[in-house]
């Protein structure tokens, strides 16, 4: 049987969410498909699946994402489905094996890389909103050709959100770089 | 096709994303190329890389490299795949390692160590005596 549940996380709280999909699985409910706020989710043992999400260089199409997703199923986890360029995966686990815990990162200099390139998205969203405000705000006092007052107002808030996002995730970013300045 | 001088483009007309981006692009390619040149330099292996390539010193496809670290190591090291693709991935572009030609009755690429990462690795396991015995030599002398 399957159970659609619709909610919304932000991006930047991508930790928050693997949480809940755990806990889901961990309840026999494992993610089956994923869309724009959307979760399909199976009935499956307790704790047999666990799932992971990682944001990709390209989109899922795309020829190094596609080399990617086949070398994790070769090594038997599930590319669940993705949403853009963020990627959902689960693995089986072998609960009386030595299998129960699915990492995509296992060094904190993989994971520092994986926030790092987060940061490098929300950060250019946030400038690009922000620079965007500022050249239509100059614009419309110039020759009244702009976006008009709500949308620049618009612009400005989706910036700032960004920005949030970025600093929320370079607080993680830079605790893992602190780390890694002690180990190789 | 004419390049129109900057008076010409009203600031509206292109938009800052467009600026941005292309921005990015610039600076990212510019200090990718430092990065990569600065990567010549000898330093320590991490121990995930000294004991990939220790593992593809005869082929191995992934998940039989992931296999031979956490036996290697008594399952004390268990390298995860997204960390293993992008070491992988790092290392055939330093010539370290190389891909095999795909057989025919099986799906999984396998690697192989090249005779540039053999030599990387005989550094390192160099390196490493040379922390051994630093470190021995201290606790084998009477200690005042």
């Amino acid at each position: 049987m399957k159970k659609t549940i619709y909610k919304w996380f932000w991006a930047w709280n991508y930790d928050k969410e693997e949480e809940w999909l755990n806990e889901m699985a961990a309840m026999g409910l494992s993610l089956a498909s994923v869309g724009f706020c959307t979760y399909i989710f199976e009935e499956t043992l307790p704790g047999e699946y666990k799932v992971r999400i990682q944001l990709l260089d390209h989109f899922p199409s795309h020829p190094e994402s596609m080399n990617y997703i086949k070398f994790l199923e070769e090594t038997g986890i599930e590319h669940v489905g993705s949403i853009t360029r963020w990627n959902y995966f689960r693995k089986k686990m072998n609960l009386d094996d030595s299998q129960k815990e699915f990492d995509l990162f296992s060094d904190s200099k993989s994971r520092q890389k994986h926030l790092g390139k987060m940061m490098l998205i929300f950060g250019i969203l946030a400038l690009a909103n922000l620079l965007n405000a500022f050249t239509q705000v100059v614009g419309y006092q110039d020759s009244g050709r702009g976006y008009t007052f709500p949308i620049i107002i618009f612009l400005i808030s989706i910036g700032l959100l960004l920005s949030y996002g970025f600093f929320k995730i370079y607080i993680k970013w830079n605790k893992l770089k602190k780390e890694n300045r002690l180990f190789e | 096709m004419a390049i129109p001088s900057l008076d010409q483009i009203h600031l509206t007309h292109i938009t800052a994303y467009d600026i941005i981006i292309s921005c990015f692009d610039i600076t990212y390619h510019v200090v990718g190329k430092e990065i990569k040149s600065m990567g010549e330099q000898k330093g320590a292996l991490t121990e995930g890389i000294y004991y990939i390539l220790l593992s593809l010193v005869k082929p191995l496809h992934g998940y039989g490299i992931m296999q031979n670290v956490e036996a290697l190591t008594g399952g004390r090291l268990k390298l995860a795949a997204g960390t293993l693709y992008g070491a992988i991935v790092n290392m055939i572009e330093k010539g370290w390692i190389k891909a095999l030609p795909v057989k025919k009755n099986s799906r999984k690429k396998e690697y192989i160590i090249t005779e540039a990462g053999k030599s990387v690795l005989k550094d390192e396991i160099r390196r490493l005596e040379e922390l051994l015995q630093n470190g021995n030599k201290i606790f084998e002398e009477p200690m005042q």
